[in-house]
């Protein structure tokens, strides 16, 4: 028996004796989760989490404020609106792919595909739709992907996030994995994603102020001028996995679709406002 | 006369000991540890590192050190490649140890 298998049966001997903890719903675990955030800061609105950091860090905001009146990720946006409509060799585009033919569905994303029997992120269905037209797959931190992106959320500004989890076990399981991801503790430091963006929400590690992992996924692709570029959420999840000292995973892994499908869930109901701009 | 001999000795022997020390210090380690040692530890660091990458588990550095381990392997570095096998094996043993873990502890950080 392999060490996966070990793991697995478990956590399946758990579930089972503690029966309690398999009935939270998703919707449970929403609803929970945003209440958490508005019981421990008051002051601040829930649909003001889709500002990171900015919601809980009235000194940055000013800056960062300053910086969206002339913001870094316009480029992108116009960028990716030319990528868009140009057609494939074959000749068609990337709207036949999408629903509404591709602008204003960001806050339909990550989705579950029955038929797949997956998450599919919005980054992966660019590049599942060029494949079906006989072109290559974008590499996963591309200009060309993140400025797809940063149009496709550009025309979705102010959609509510609506992340379904339809009554399939396929669905369910890739949620409750990706929710077993966030809360477990990894690498070497021995952090969980929660321990810095739930429990440690709003304080100091180090010189970092760390933001509520509520209203994580609404906007991004985002342009970070520490590395002059934009980059998607995925980048984002392997660069925290790394500060933890554990091996990240690829973008676009199971394991990062199945967390994205997790967390957005829980941002279900705030607006999409990406592309963003970070430090 | 005497003397002399004497500081040129002394010179001799304060200039060759940097260099003329190193070999002779790896040949002693070279002996405490054996080829087959070393071997056997870096297969041991790969199969913990290999059973935390099954685990979802990894560390950051695991691979690393074990690449080191076998650099150092191949430059006749024994006692450094043995102990950075080592290194590598014990954190592949606590990423396997901390996934066992997490795979329980997990469920009572749910927010609720
Ligand atoms: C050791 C603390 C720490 C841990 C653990 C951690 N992060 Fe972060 N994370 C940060 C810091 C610091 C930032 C940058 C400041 C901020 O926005 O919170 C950040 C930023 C982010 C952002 C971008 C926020 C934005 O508004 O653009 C996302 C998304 C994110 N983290 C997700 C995760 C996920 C998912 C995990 C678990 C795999 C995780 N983080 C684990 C410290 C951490």
């Amino acid at each position: 028996m392999n060490m996966r298998n070990i793991i697995r049966l478990l956590s399946l001997g758990l579930c089972l004796s503690w029966p309690v903890y398999i009935f939270g719903s998703p919707e449970d675990d929403r609803i929970a989760f945003q209440a958490y955030f508005q019981a421990r800061f008051p002051d601040v609105p829930i649909s003001e989490y889709v500002n990171g950091i900015y919601a809980l860090d009235e000194n940055a905001r000013e800056q960062w404020e300053q910086i969206e009146e002339f913001p870094p990720y316009e480029f992108a946006v116009e960028n990716g609106e030319l990528l868009f409509n140009r057609p494939f060799a074959n000749g068609s585009t990337y709207s036949e792919c999408f629903d509404n033919q591709g602008p204003g569905v960001r806050q339909l994303y990550p989705r579950f595909d029955a038929e797949r029997g997956e998450v599919i992120t919005l980054e992966l269905a660019i590049n599942l739709c060029r494949e079906v037209n006989g072109e290559s797959a974008y590499s996963y931190n591309s200009d060309e992907l993140n400025s797809l992106s940063a149009y496709m959320a550009w025309t979705s500004r102010g959609n509510k996030i609506d992340v379904v989890i339809p009554n399939d076990p396929g669905a369910l399981a890739a949620y409750e994995s990706g929710k077993q991801f966030y809360y477990s503790k990894r690498g070497q430091l021995n952090f969980a994603c929660s321990d810095c963006h739930v429990i440690s929400a709003g304080l100091y590690v180090r010189a970092d102020h760390l933001s509520a992992s509520l209203g994580h996924p609404s906007h991004f692709p985002v342009y970070r001028s520490k590395f002059g570029k934009m980059i998607s959420l995925h980048s984002r999840f392997y660069g925290c996995v790394r500060d933890v000292r554990a091996k990240p995973f690829e973008e676009q892994s199971v394991e990062y679709r199945n967390l994205e499908y997790f967390l957005t869930y829980m941002s279900n109901g705030l607006i999409v406002n990406g592309p963003g701009a970070r430090k | 006369m005497k003397l002399r001999i004497f500081i040129l000795l002394l010179a001799g022997m304060s200039l060759c000991s940097a260099p003329c020390r190193l070999p002779a210090q790896q040949e002693i380690s070279g002996l405490q540890v054996q080829e087959e040692q070393v071997a056997s530890a870096i297969d041991a660091a790969e199969t913990a590192r290999q059973n935390a990458a099954e685990a979802g588990a990894e560390w950051l550095q695991t691979n690393d050190l074990i690449r080191d381990a076998r650099e150092a392997f191949g430059n006749g570095q024994w006692q450094l490649a043995l102990s950075l096998a080592q290194q590598a094996e014990r954190q592949g043993q606590l990423a396997v140890e901390q996934a066992l873990r997490e795979s329980v502890a997990w469920r009572e950080r749910v927010v609720r």
